[in-house]
């Protein structure tokens, strides 16, 4: 299985080859490698963010409350109102996937060793613009105009490597190489 | 002949009795020019000893390269490493031996309490000593060699010399593990190895552990250090808590000194340390795994015949976690037998150690270099063994597939970043 690494690998390579193709007027290539660098980013932080989850996920389950847990393990929390639990709450079987900031939100919060995440500093705006990109990428509309240049790769991979070194200097207390 | 105490040596008349029975026997080129001998004495540890100079076709047959540690104990085996007559730096020597080179400075001890027929017991110099008596067997060549003879040695001089005379040459310190065992401890750990079955009978721990495929001295130290280090942490923790912490093997030192945790538990344990029933059986349920991995490796279809898949077992990160979680789950006697049932070969794993799962695997904390689990001996991979194994106790058939693997090693990390940085929100 590919790690975050990889993932930061492919999307460079995908740069790479979207800034030659921009060099030599080859406006498609260079749009779809865009495209592609621009996603494998984000999945290289969806990657790193989710293994850090199920590293915790994996401790006994008491170690945490019933909405950590499904937030955790992204599955539903849901009221019993039957059987042997019938007025509890449980983690259920169905999932229930989380957004990619909320999962950093609480990772910084609950072992951040008491540090804050800044959402009006500069990482997490960009961070929230690299966002935007994706998702026009990942829901297109014809009522917007999906427009890429290289700046935006450009960023979403710093950004992917800053929010990678930031959780991991919060969570694991360092800085991964990059 | 003249025999005098140099300034500097205090006068023993047993000494100067020895080194008249050594003159007596062995014809010196001293006694023939009727040079006066001189008995100096070694500042540091008091041994006395002479210099002389003797020629090959004397001298050949009075060595013995198989000097022991202790003389009057049998089960003493011999103390040196093994020769390495095909190294190039040996086929060096003989040449050189056989084109009439003179070696000098080789270091031997006068005894005649074993072997008698050889009394001079070889400590310095055991390649050139073999050198000679080849130069001499297959060519005929015999030229003056220069001596350093050692007389009325105590085991603790004897060690001393063994040490300093080894550290001349590339002597790895699985050789002084073995001298150091040997001499301030005894036979007694080689002897539960081979009680266990981690050693043959009449086998003894290798000279150079990278080398071979048996435990080493330090590894059976370590075996035993952990084990009782997990039993005493084990004791303080109810069942619920056993998953909650990282625990710390321990790897014990190697070379010139004996390790301080090893030499707390054998102060401690005294005699009974050697028949506790517990670490015995811990003992030889870590030996059938050994065991059941080798075979699988070697008899296998579905897995790659490599060195260090067949002594998975051995690494120092394994046997550590292995043992310490067998001396931690002593109190948990149900866990502690999950610990030691085998998972039965399946094509998928077909190992019980499942060498190629720990190969490739790799954590998001691990630097792109990263080697696999129980590849290494740092205290990381240490404590990812122990939770791996502490995993594995959770229940009889549970196997070590790539789950098991990514749980405990994410139970390492996490664990870690609770302790240090959890805010109950």
């Amino acid at each position: 299985m590919a790690s975050y690494r990889d993932f930061l690998d492919y999307a460079e390579s995908f740069y790479s080859q979207a800034k030659r193709a921009s060099e030599l007027g080859q406006g498609t290539v260079a749009e779809r490698s865009l495209i592609a660098s621009l996603l494998l980013s984000w999945i290289a932080m969806e990657s790193f963010i989710n293994n850090m989850m199920a590293d915790f996920a994996a401790l006994p389950p008491d170690m945490f409350s019933l909405p950590e847990r499904a937030l955790l393990t992204e599955q539903k929390l849901e009221f019993m109102d039957s059987g042997s639990e019938a007025g509890q709450f449980r983690v259920s079987d169905t999932p229930e996937y989380r957004r990619l900031e909320d999962k950093i939100l609480f990772l910084v919060a609950k072992f951040g060793m008491g540090t804050k995440l800044d959402k009006g500093g500069h990482l997490w705006q960009s961070f929230e613009a690299v966002r935007e990109k994706r998702n026009q990428i990942t829901h297109p509309r014809k009522s917007y105009d999906m427009s890429l240049i290289l700046a935006d790769a450009e960023d979403a991979l710093e950004v992917a490597k800053a929010i990678i070194r930031m959780v991991s200097e919060k969570v694991w207390g360092k800085a991964i190489g990059l | 002949m003249q025999i005098l105490f140099d300034s500097g040596a205090k006068h023993d008349p047993n000494v100067e009795t020895e080194v008249n029975q050594f003159l007596a026997e062995v014809k010196t080129r001293e006694q023939e020019s009727n040079s006066p001998i001189i008995i100096y004495q070694d500042g540091k540890k008091g041994s006395y000893y002479i210099k002389c100079t003797i020629p090959a076709k004397v001298v050949c047959n009075f060595l013995d390269l198989n000097a022991r540690l202790d003389p009057t104990n049998d089960a003493s085996y011999r103390a040196n490493r093994e020769l390495l007559l095909k190294h190039h730096t040996y086929l060096r020597m003989r040449t050189d031996a056989e084109e009439g080179r003179e070696f000098h400075d080789l270091i031997v001890e006068y005894s005649k309490v074993y072997n008698p027929e050889k009394p001079l017991k070889v400590w310095g110099g055991q390649h050139r000593s073999k050198a000679i008596q080849e130069a001499l067997e297959v060519k005929d060549v015999s030229k003056d060699h220069g001596f350093r003879v050692y007389f009325g040695l105590s085991k603790e001089q004897r060690t001393d010399l063994a040490l300093v005379s080894n550290t001349n040459i590339s002597v790895s310190n699985d050789l002084f593990d073995r001298q150091l065992e040997e001499t301030l401890v005894g036979t007694q750990l080689r002897e539960w190895c081979v009680r266990v079955g981690l050693l043959n009978q009449g086998e003894d721990f290798p000279d150079q552990a990278s080398r071979s495929e048996r435990i080493s001295v330090q590894l059976a130290r370590t075996f035993l250090v952990n084990f009782f280090r997990g039993e005493a942490e084990g004791a303080k923790l109810d069942e619920r808590e056993l998953d909650r912490h990282v625990y710390e093997p321990y790897l014990c030192q190697s070379g010139a000194f004996l390790d301080p945790e090893y030499e707390e538990v054998i102060r401690r344990l005294g005699k009974g340390l050697w028949d506790n029933p517990q670490l015995i059986q811990s003992g030889k349920a870590f030996a059938l795994l050994h065991q059941t991995q080798r075979d699988a490796v070697e008899k296998g279809k579905d897995i790659e015949k490599r060195k260090g898949f067949k002594n998975k077992a051995l690494t120092a990160s394994v046997l550590t976690g292995w043992s310490f979680v067998a001396g931690l789950l002593q109190s948990h006697p149900q866990r502690l037998n999950n610990l030691f049932q085998i998972p039965k070969a399946t094509r998928e794993f077909p190992d019980p150690l499942n060498a190629k799962g720990m190969s490739t695997f790799h954590h998001d904390e691990d630097e792109a270099t990263y080697r696999g689990l129980g590849t290494r001996s740092s205290m990381k991979d240490r404590q990812r063994m122990a939770q791996v194994f502490l995993a594995k106790s959770t229940s009889p058939d549970t196997c070590l597939d790539k789950g098991l693997l990514n749980k405990a090693v994410s139970q390492v990390r996490a664990i870690r970043s609770w302790k240090s940085g959890y805010s109950p929100l």
